[in-house]
């Protein structure tokens, strides 16, 4: 903490850089307002009625993403350090914490009509979810090694609770045994290696950690390592993934998609962040260290076999699954495979590439997970069996489902061929400037050979709802016109994307720093050292 | 005084046993106190490496560890309680043989 | 606008089948009938404007992408979608009393699968091309695995696997091309126009060239990935047997007219040994296996190997004749193919069988069915008069320039051919009344309506080629490349720099053929 701060800096510009900070933290404070809200509300509501202080979390979320998008100009103009450098809002940290307001904020409405939660108290798991979030956000904007320690733990501890949340069902405990016991080994492993990285740095800053990268040494490939076991965990990627099919199985629905798509986006948003100095990529402020050839070259590989090996285990272990949550398990393993390796491409168009996939995979995901809950209610299966002749029960839920399948396999007219595209158009252009482009070539052929794997596990699903009959074992489906209007929605989005995706690109762009203005980049920088500048800003905030 | 490096080693010794207590160990309890190891280690680390560098930041690290390792082990112990009442047991294996039957 | 327009009717068609389910079968099918026949009508308005020049629709998409909806109709896609329209309404036609499950869904899968088809056949844009590409595989997936006969889960799953695993690699060489030209520094361009100017290394034409081969030669399918197609065929419902046969096989030659030689030119070249072996192996291979069949669609679907074994033999043989040929023989498969298709499906819903030994002495029952085809067994092997003979003529001859050899062993295929087609036609009509087929009607009205169509477009092309022929040379400027020999750009420059006889000089000089610049110059008068 001390040494982070430079001598240079006035109190009186402290202060005011501070205050500059705290309306940064606006939605974040709005978040924690909700959370002691909903807690304390709660206390006051019966049982029966407990789910009503949903509103108060969904207008928690609400809030805080209209301030958010009210703080995104002030941030993409220049990014705002707090906390004596520990939290950096930047636009990568503004996006990510709007993906997971709006993500939390679907999974609450999800969870208002999940049968798995009703007749619960509903206080502490809405506040659990906000604090999740909260911490989410907390981890994408971490630029000092506590408070990424203390958000990823604050984000597990929320996770754990949540995931056996529905305490009575069998699998709810043991999944959450499975998933507490893999979490607390993968953050201690972490931990060790921060506390490694610490001894070699003396710094507990990123940036710090980020000017040791330069110095080749073996030992720092360590820490990697080490440190990519909390990563890995988080992304549920080969090898940590093992509590991700029970725990996403065992866990209520909207959990399991909250857990696929907030947990997993927090753990990609805190790898990106901390890995782009030693990878090369500018992401805004941090200056790229370049790190010595082996090194990088070993750190390469190494996510290379498990980029290779997540997605190839995912979708294999994949095909011979019947319980449609297991199945979006395995899948989004294999997803997270996908996305590493286009982090191994290790440009600014895998960045951007990542953060376009993750939004393709989360509006796939989350209505799926949603269909799985809406199939659920009616049929009281979560077999794929459930889906045998969905297209006669309801054509426009079958036909979203159909559709978010689609571009979770990549095919067109889908946002997930849009996200495969760029993932692949990432590799190939590291393949082009590099001189070892069978490296990231036959990595491309790796990744699209597993999308032709995916095809028979999702087709799988399409070919249950259309080509048979429903079942007459099992009740008919009848979606509520709030579902369909959700899966609908969802579906078209998913279309939407693919007809005109320039939005898309261009916030994924905004968040990785392309478009950032040199001036914005040279003047973070020398945030600290430039007291005038500041003044400046903060009167005018 | 004891050099630091030898807390370090110290540290990476008790993160090994952590770990190895983690794989070996059948009873919930155990692990969980294996896992407070292995956290535990770390922070030693923290705090050795504070003294190396000459800083304080690695003792305040080591602070904030000690009510995660709380908050984690309060949550562990309450799955405790609930294994108890569901299984009758905190033995792993006898938990993970009963969920194939 | 008018090509827009031809995609716009379709969707609209696809929608307003949709909502005509909701009332009654009938009104889904003459939604159906209206809409194609509209598009019939588009697709020849687009033929007879395209003889004064192509016709461009352009609207930008994402300009900063160098995406655009090009789309864009030279002789070559007014053939195209002409046969595409052509076989649409037919696809109706039959569907008339074949499909009575779920009819709304069955009509809006087959307008859709007809947009993607219109899409690959018009999109001057790599995107869009790819967009269209893989739209195909949808529409077909479900109305072969909803409508087909008694295998057609595991067949609908064979097609959708066979080509999307090759499309993969069509989409890698797309995206590497599309990179290089990004390093260029130009912007990124989706254009195939562009693309094409990108200059590549001959190491990195081959892999391009390899990977679009390998998306477009399982569509088409060329000899050692053609074996989802005999599932394919044999369960799809006659309509998708028909679009099947008659177009979607087309958009793998197609792709390799368009985006396979035109970005990899030297590489075709460097390739087209290989393939003029494939092709023929497929020719043969095609012929000997449909013989032996016993299932009547599986004949037909075997035969259709060795057919586009033909095409693609004259597309690669290098000269002007072959490709003519080759085009000529995309038309005459299309027509003659779908027809023997639209019988397979006639009989089998009569007789509830495709099994040929079961056939026999239909002719007694069904005379106008007989009729029709022996007709359609006579085209397959290439009587004159018809335009299959027209076409394997011109592929041969141009084998012949080739090569001897190689233009013998193309001819000696023909035999081959009439062995299966008179197999075909005798074990169907002829010989012994296998079972007392009493209820075994002749053909109802719509389907003799449907048949008739096919068979005046053969005769037509079989008496007047230049029907298929002239479209291919006009306008001079914009030749449609021919293979690999000539790279499409060089023609092009040349073209654009002087006149047509030094287009012809330059193709003369490269495959010494007199003969060339008499049929280009002929055409273009």
């Amino acid at each position: 903490m001390i040494s982070g701060a430079p001598v240079t800096l006035s109190l009186e510009a402290s202060v005011l850089e501070t205050l500059r900070g705290f309306y940064a933290l606006w939605p974040y404070l709005i978040l924690v307002a909700g959370i002691l809200l909903v807690l304390v509300v709660d206390w006051f509501q019966s049982s029966a009625k407990s789910q009503r202080v949903s509103w108060i979390a969904l207008l928690a979320c609400l809030g805080s993403a209209v301030s958010l998008t009210k703080l995104w100009p002030t941030v993409l103009d220049r990014p705002v350090l707090l906390g004596w450098n520990a939290l950096v809002f930047d636009p990568f940290s503004v996006f990510f914490s709007l993906f997971f307001l709006v993500a939390t904020f679907i999974v609450i409405t999800t969870s208002r009509t999940s049968k798995e939660l009703a007749g619960r108290r509903m206080g502490e798991y809405y506040a659990l979810l906000l604090t999740a979030t909260l911490s989410a956000a907390f981890l994408a904007a971490s630029q000092n090694l506590v408070l990424l320690y203390l958000s990823f733990e604050t984000l597990s501890l929320s996770s754990y609770v949540l995931a056996g949340y529905a305490k009575d069902r069998r699998e709810g405990v043991e999944s959450s045994l499975k998933y507490v016991l893999f979490g607390a080994v993968a953050s201690g492993i972490m931990l060790y290696g921060l506390s490694l990285l610490y001894g070699m740095v003396g710094s507990l800053e990123l940036r710090d950690v980020a000017k040791m990268a330069s110095q080749p040494s073996l030992s720092f490939l360590l820490v990697m390592v080490l440190l990519m076991a909390g990563f890995a965990f988080k992304m549920s990627a080969v090898p940590f993934h093992f509590w991700a099919p029970d725990v996403y199985q065992g866990a209520p629905t909207p959990v399991t998609a909250y857990l696929s798509v907030v947990s997993k986006a927090a753990g990609f948003a805190v790898f990106l962040r901390f890995a782009a100095p030693m990878l090369g990529v500018p992401l805004f402020s941090q200056a790229v260290e370049e790190m010595p050839k082996e090194l990088l070259f070993a750190f390469l590989s190494l996510l290379w076999i498990l980029a290779t090996l997540t997605m190839t285990f995912g979708n294999l272990v994949a095909l011979r699954q019947t319980d449609i949550k297991r199945l979006l398990a395995y899948s989004s393993i294999a997803h997270a495979g996908y996305m590493l390796a286009a982090i191994v491409a290790h440009n600014q168009a895998a960045y951007e590439a990542v953060v376009f996939y993750f939004v393709a995979y989360a509006i796939a995901n989350l209505g799926l997970f949603f269909a799985a809950q809406v199939i659920h209610a009616d049929k009281g299966t979560f077999d794929i069996a459930g889906f045998r002749g969905l297209v006669h029960d309801s054509p426009v839920l079958a036909a979203s489902i159909a559709v978010l399948l689609w571009s979770l396999i990549g095919l067109p007219p889908s946002a997930g061929f849009m996200g495969k595209f760029f993932l692949f158009v990432a590799l190939v252009k590291q393949g082009i400037a590099s001189s070892i482009a069978s490296f990231y070539y036959v990595l491309v052929l790796i990744a699209l050979a597993n999308s032709v794997i995916s095809l028979y596990y999702y087709i799988g699903i399409i070919r249950q709802m259309a080509f048979y009959e429903p079942s007459t074992m099992l009740p008919v489906c009848r979606p509520t016109f709030t579902a369909r209007f959700g899966l609908a929605t969802a579906a078209a989005l998913i279309v939407a994307i693919q007809l005109y995706w320039q939005p898309l690109t261009d916030l994924s762009r905004a968040a990785t720093g392309s478009k950032t203005p040199v001036r914005a980049v040279a003047s973070y920088g020398l945030v600290n050292s430039t007291p005038p500048r500041n003044l400046a800003v903060g009167d005018q905030q | 005084m004891v050099p630091a490096e030898h807390a370090l080693i110290v540290a990476t010794i008790l993160f090994c046993l952590g770990a190895i207590g983690v794989l070996v160990r059948r009873n919930f309890l155990f692990v969980l106190m294996a896992i407070e190891i292995m956290l535990n280690a770390a922070g030693l680390a923290f705090v050795a490496a504070s003294g190396i560098h000459g800083q304080p930041d690695g003792q305040i690290f080591f602070l904030f560890i000690l009510p995660v390792a709380a908050a984690e082990v309060a949550i562990g112990l309450a799955l405790g309680v609930l294994l108890r009442l569901r299984y009758g047991t905190l033995d792993l294996w006898q938990i993970a043989q009963t969920r194939e039957d | 606008m008018i090509l827009a327009l031809l995609i716009i009717v379709l969707l609209v068609g696809a929608v307003l089948c949709a909502l005509a389910d909701r009332v009654d079968r009938r009104v889904v099918r003459w939604t159906a009938l209206i809409i194609t026949s509209v598009d019939l009508a588009l697709a020849i308005g687009v033929a007879t404007l395209v003889s004064q020049g192509p016709i461009v629709f352009r609207l930008p998409w994402l300009p900063s992408w160098g995406a655009s909806l090009h789309f864009e109709a030279d002789g070559l896609a007014a053939l195209m979608i002409l046969l595409t329209t052509v076989l649409g309404v037919v696809a109706v036609l039959i569907s008339w009393e074949e499909i009575e499950r779920r009819s709304g869904a069955f009509h809006v899968w087959l307008l859709l699968l007809q947009v993607g088809i219109l899409v690959v056949f018009l999109a001057r844009d790599a995107l869009l091309f790819y967009l269209g590409w893989e739209l195909m595989l949808i529409p077909l997936f479900f109305i072969i695995g909803i409508w087909g006969h008694e295998d057609k889960q595991r067949a609908a799953f064979k097609f959708l696997l066979f080509t999307f695993g090759g499309s993969i690699f069509m989409l890698l060489a797309l995206l590497y091309v599309y990179v290089r030209h990004l390093n260029l520094g130009m912007g990124g361009t989706f254009e195939i126009e562009e693309l094409a100017k990108t200059p590549l290394s001959a190491s990195e034409q081959w892999w391009v060239f390899l990977g679009l081969f390998i998306g477009f030669a399982v569509k088409i399918p060329l000899f050692p990935v053609h074996t989802w197609l005999p599932d394919a065929h044999t369960q799809a419902p006659t309509a998708g047997s028909l679009i099947l046969a008659g177009v979607l096989l087309k958009t793998g030659v197609y792709g390799l007219i368009r985006l396979a030689i035109p970005l990899a030119p030297q590489a075709a070249e460097a390739f087209a040994p290989l393939i003029i072996a494939l092709s023929l192996i497929g020719i043969y291979y095609g012929a000997v296996v449909a013989f032996a069949q016993r299932d009547f669609k599986r004949l037909v679907a075997y035969s259709s190997i060795s057919h586009l074994g033909f095409v693609v033999l004259g597309l690669f043989v290098g000269n002007a004749a072959g490709y003519q040929g080759a085009v000529l023989q995309m038309v005459n498969h299309g027509l003659a193919t779908g027809g023997l298709f639209l019988l397979a499906g006639i009989i089998q819903h009569r007789a509830h069988t495709r099994n040929l030994e079961v056939f026999g002495g239909l002719w007694k029952y069904a005379p106008a069915m007989g009729a029709f085809l022996l007709f359609f067994a006579f085209a397959s092997l290439g009587i004159p008069g018809t335009g299959n003979f027209i076409g394997e003529l011109y592929v041969i001859a141009g084998t012949f320039q080739l090569h001897h050899t190689l233009g013998a062993l193309a001819a000696l295929a023909v035999l081959f051919a009439a062995a299966y087609s008179l197999k075909l036609f005798l074990s169907t009509m002829h010989g012994p009344t296998a079972r007392p087929w009493r209820a075994f009607k002749d053909l109802h009205i719509h389907e003799s309506v449907a048949l008739g169509i096919l068979c005046v477009g053969l005769i037509a092309v079989g008496l007047y080629p230049k029907l298929v022929t002239q479209p291919l040379y006009f306008p001079p400027d914009r030749l449609v490349p021919t293979t690999g020999r000539v790279p499409e750009r060089v023609i092009r420059a040349e073209a654009a720099r002087g006149s047509l006889s030094s287009v012809s000089r330059m193709r003369s000089k490269s495959f010494s053929l007199d003969h060339e610049v008499v049929l280009v110059s002929e055409a273009s008068k």
